[in-house]
């Protein structure tokens, strides 16, 4: 546990070092001017997507950018000669990845209710900002580790994309019958969107929440467990 | 003695690789020595380290580190081992203390960070970002994570690629007292300057497969032309003439050389390390 925390703090050190807190902050803070912009329904309307741009979206692609940077400096080679065990090292990322879309939800939930008196769901809030960030810090990492280099990696995001967000579209447009509108769960994008639009109040079904909330932390264990703990450490011996 | 490592038939084949980095590779490390596995770029060094630090798992054959199998190592192995990987490892935006500070803090048994930069000369630039350094300087903090565990073991690759000589011969000395105080050192180089200085035993590795185990002295003997080459001053000019070792102090010839004319120089035929690479790889060094 004592390295657990240690490794965490590292995380959050370089996160600081790295400029990559400051610039999701600076980001949250772009969203505030937003709904300062809007009106209290529209607030609440756009949160849960803007929750799941920074907390999602954002753990995504910087997981994928910090590994190939990591990898640059060399410094996951030496961070895997260290005592611990790898799935540590791993947890420790998506920990940070978690503290990432939590500050960010902090923030905007700060904003809603200063500016427009709006009352989240906050410990719901919590818990599907935090599997939303670990799950897509999951995905981004597998993605990097997919890819020899950056801009690999950055194709494979925009497919993901592409692919993850395209349910949830339809969805919304209505191009899926109610009937089979639970598909869209499937997507990670449709999975968090919906678990953080109940958060935020916007739709009533507990059992779809779950459902997705449910999605995305089994997405995340299947991520951690095997892909990325079984390639995380080739990648970085690879030259 | 001990053996730190008994390998047997080690074998590796990176995946999508059409063959083996390493194939059969049969050594020991003696506990207590320095040990060179030499070879050209490609040849199966690194690859070799990566598999002993554990870094690359599935490999084929057996490895025992102090008798036991290495598969069978936890994470307990990497308190005993120092890894100074070739390439800077650090986190270019923090500083070498941060750097520092943060590896340490893992290891139950930690060394002096103070006494380990001054030796290498970082310590007055300590609270620098590892990002400002030179490349020299990269390389000496390298070899000081390395050693931040007090290590049983020490891997070293390439580890004095980039360094003045000024810094080299710190280095040097520094592994050379490592192992005076027990510390055994499994060093992966093409310097041959370096094996000259340092290693007890050295193998060639080439195309995955090792050409040569043995002592740099029996190496020297078995493949130098064990000659004794004599400048000397004849009719206002310097004359050469090589002896052969065997009988030298019966050599008639010899003996009235050294009685007869004025002796410039005197030199032994000893092959160099250089020499005796490029007979055993067949590759020249770089």
């Amino acid at each position: 546990m004592n390295a657990l925390i240690k490794l965490f703090k590292g995380e959050m050190k370089r996160m600081a070092s790295y400029k990559i807190l400051p610039v999701a902050l600076g980001t949250s803070l772009i969203w505030v001017g937003l709904f300062a912009l809007l009106s209290a329904m529209e607030s609440r309307r756009f949160a849960s997507l803007l929750l799941y741009t920074d907390s999602g979206l954002m753990s995504l692609l910087l997981a994928g950018a910090f590994h190939h940077l990591e990898r640059t400096d060399g410094t996951v080679k030496t961070m895997l000669v260290l005592p611990v065990p790898t799935g540590m090292i791993l947890l420790a990322k998506a920990m940070a990845a978690a503290v990432l879309g939590l500050l960010s939800a902090l923030v905007l939930s700060l904003a809603l209710f200063f500016l427009h008196g709006i009352r989240l769901d906050y410990p719901l809030l919590a818990l599907f900002t935090l599997l939303t960030a670990a799950a897509h810090a999951g995905i981004g990492l597998a993605l990097a580790l997919r890819s020899r280099d950056f801009s690999a990696t950055l194709g494979w995001v925009m497919l993901f994309m592409l692919l993850s967000l395209l349910p949830v579209i339809l969805d919304l447009t209505g191009a899926i019958p109610e009937s089979l509108s639970w598909t869209a769960l499937l997507s990670p994008s449709g999975a968090a969107t919906e678990a953080l639009d109940y958060a935020a109040g916007n739709v009533s079904d507990p059992l779809r929440a779950a459902l997705g909330a449910g999605w995305l932390a089994l997405i995340a264990l299947i991520l951690y467990r095997f892909p990325v703990l079984r390639l995380f450490r080739r990648h970085a011996c690879v030259e | 003695m001990t053996n730190a490592f008994t390998v047997k038939n080690l074998s590796y084949r990176y995946p999508k690789a059409k063959q083996d980095a390493v194939a059969g590779l049969d050594f020991e490390v003696r506990e207590g020595e320095i040990f060179g596995l030499l070879g050209p770029s490609g040849a199966g060094k690194s690859t070799t380290q990566k598999i002993l630090t554990k870094l690359l798992e599935d490999y084929r054959g057996s490895i025992q580190c102090f008798g036991q199998d290495l598969r069978q190592t936890g994470k307990a192995y990497y308190e005993q081992i120092g890894v100074g990987f070739e390439m800077p490892v650090h986190f270019t935006k923090l500083t070498a203390m941060e750097n520092m500070n943060f590896f340490r803090g893992f290891y139950t048994k930690g060394a002096d960070v103070q006494a380990l930069l001054t030796r290498v000369g970082l310590w007055e630039y300590r609270d620098v970002r590892v990002g400002e350094y030179s490349k020299g300087m990269k390389v000496r903090l390298n070899f000081v994570r390395a050693m931040l565990n007090a290590p049983r073991i020490l891997f070293l690759d390439e580890v004095t690629n980039g360094l003045d000589p000024a810094n080299a011969r710190i280095i040097k000395d520094m592994i050379a007292e490592f192992r005076q105080g027990g510390g055994t050192v499994f060093l992966t180089t093409h310097l041959m300057s370096d094996v000259e200085q340092l290693c007890d035993r050295v193998a060639f590795c080439v195309q995955g497969k090792l050409a040569e185990v043995s002592t740099p002295r029996e190496l020297k003997l078995r493949y130098g032309s064990r000659m004794v080459t004599v400048e000397y001053r004849e009719a206002g000019g310097v004359e050469r003439r090589s002896f052969p070792m065997e009988g030298i102090g019966a050599n008639a010839e010899f003996l009235s050389l050294l009685r007869e004319k004025e002796i410039e120089t005197l030199h032994s035929g000893e092959t160099s390390m250089e020499d005796i690479f490029i007979r055993v790889t067949g590759v020249k060094v770089a």
